[in-house]
């Protein structure tokens, strides 16, 4: 009986795995297409595949495999999430950002055949990662009921939840997405030049301000790995300000990589720099509420 | 009879949550529960590894081939046609460089006996390095009566 019951248990797990990772995949495409149409109908977007510094890139889609894996890992619903299926998973993230910029590209008549090979590559490439971040998100939050094993109820990251660096982590994803949604458009460019020092001042406490305020969010919603009672200073420091530090590094590598500190002066480049905070702080700070 | 039918019940509930057997039955043992990657998982995922380290290889050669040769504006004339507004001149301009040109003006004449007829000119916003682009010229006479020619007057750096 046990035999039995053990036996036909497995198969149709196996049968399950195969329709739920197919159901998992379809859903990865429409977090994909979501996460980076925005982008693919932004020109600048289509223009920095092209121009900018192809080692930059390559530095870029590296560093992306970490990442992809490491979002796959924190995120994952598996109870004892294993590095080599987070590895995986990321690989498969990446499979489909690619096929989904190429495809939307190629919808929009933005690469083409006939084009040379460095544009359509850099085209796709540049895109591809939002659009992987997208596929890894759909599969583990929009997940909604599905039969995971090990699953917890409320079904929060089964990752133990008092991990630090696990929610640093996610804050560098939240804000490394804003910032490459709004890093690529003149328009981040001319405001920096526009405002005023205290525009910025006030700017940045804004952004420390807001972001603690969705970090108490977190904690009433009980997801946070916070124990209660811990005093409003140790919350601020370890969480709000080390949240706002990670996102203008974020900045900064994004500004790097799309050459936006070409001939800038320091003062300039700093400005440019606090400006980007701004979104990729508080994409930082909603990121944990989200993911 | 009615441990027979309680038997079925029991296995129907399991097919329809398979779940809910692994944790009722494994007991703590979610161990063995957590499988590797799918097979389809593999797949795809060495789909993707190809495709990043292709894509990783290929700009990295691009990087380290390039000389760094500033854009090097080439213009070729593809067709020229009878429109209602006079004559169109189709042009492709081509970057032989290694870097991508933006606001790249391009000016056509016409001449006759070393005497400029008319002249047109065209802003294309970015060429990429090694890529064309398609444009056209407008004119009111015949170019085709007409010593006609195109150069590129200037670029910026992106």
């Amino acid at each position: 009986m046990a035999d039995g019951t053990t036996h036909g248990r497995s198969i149709l797990k196996d049968r399950t795995d195969e329709r739920g990772f197919l159901v998992g995949f379809a859903r990865a495409y429409g977090g994909a297409i979501i996460f980076v149409l925005p982008l693919t109908m932004t020109m600048e977007m289509w223009w920095l595949g092209f121009y900018m510094d192809p080692s930059k890139l390559a530095l870029f889609l590296a560093a992306s495999i970490p990442l992809l894996t490491g979002l796959a890992y924190f995120s994952g619903f598996k109870r004892t999430p294993r590095l080599l299926n987070a590895v995986v998973d990321g690989f498969v993230s990446l499979a489909v950002g690619f096929s989904t910029c190429a495809a939307l590209l190629l919808l929009v008549g933005i690469i083409d055949f006939g084009m040379s090979l460095d544009e359509v590559v850099g085209k796709i490439a540049l895109q591809a990662v939002p659009g992987a971040i997208g596929a890894s998100l759909a599969r583990s939050q929009l997940g909604g009921s599905a039969k995971k094993p090990g699953q917890s109820h409320s079904g929060q990251r089964e990752t133990d939840p008092s991990d630090y660096f696990s929610e640093l982590f996610i804050m560098t994803i939240g804000a490394l997405f804003l910032a490459f949604n709004v890093a690529p458009t003149q328009e981040m460019v001319v405001i920096a030049f526009k405002i005023s020092n205290w525009h910025v001042v006030i700017l940045v406490t804004l952004t420390v301000l807001l972001m603690h305020a969705f970090v108490y969010t977190v904690e009433f919603k009980g997801q946070s790995s916070i124990p209660p009672h811990t005093p409003f200073w140790s919350v601020f420091v370890r969480y709000t300000v080390a949240g706002y530090a990670v996102a203008l590094l974020v900045s900064v590598y994004v500004l790097w990589t799309f050459g936006r500190f070409a001939g800038l002066a320091p003062d300039q480049a700093l400005q440019v720099v606090f400006v980007l905070g701004f979104p990729a702080g508080l994409g930082a700070a909603a990121a944990r509420l989200i993911i | 009879m009615p441990a027979v039918s309680g038997q079925t019940q029991e296995r129907s509930k399991g097919r329809e949550k398979p779940s809910d057997h692994p944790q009722s039955q494994a007991g703590g043992e979610k161990q063995p529960e957590q499988a590797g990657p799918s097979m389809w998982e593999w797949v795809v995922g060495v789909v993707g590894l190809i495709l990043v380290l292709g894509a990783i290889g290929f700009l990295v050669y691009q990087a380290v081939s390039s000389s760094g040769r500033p854009p090097d504006i080439v213009i070729e004339v593809s067709r020229i046609e009878r429109v209602s507004t006079g004559y169109l001149v189709e042009l492709v301009v081509r970057n032989r460089g290694d870097q991508t040109a933006s606001g790249v003006d391009v000016e056509g004449t016409l001449e006759r006996d070393g005497s400029v007829v008319e002249s047109s000119r065209i802003r294309f916003p970015y060429v990429p390095a090694s890529s064309t682009r398609k444009g056209g010229l407008y004119f009111t006479r015949d170019p085709s009566s007409f010593t006609f020619t195109a150069r590129p007057v200037g670029y910026q750096n992106p």
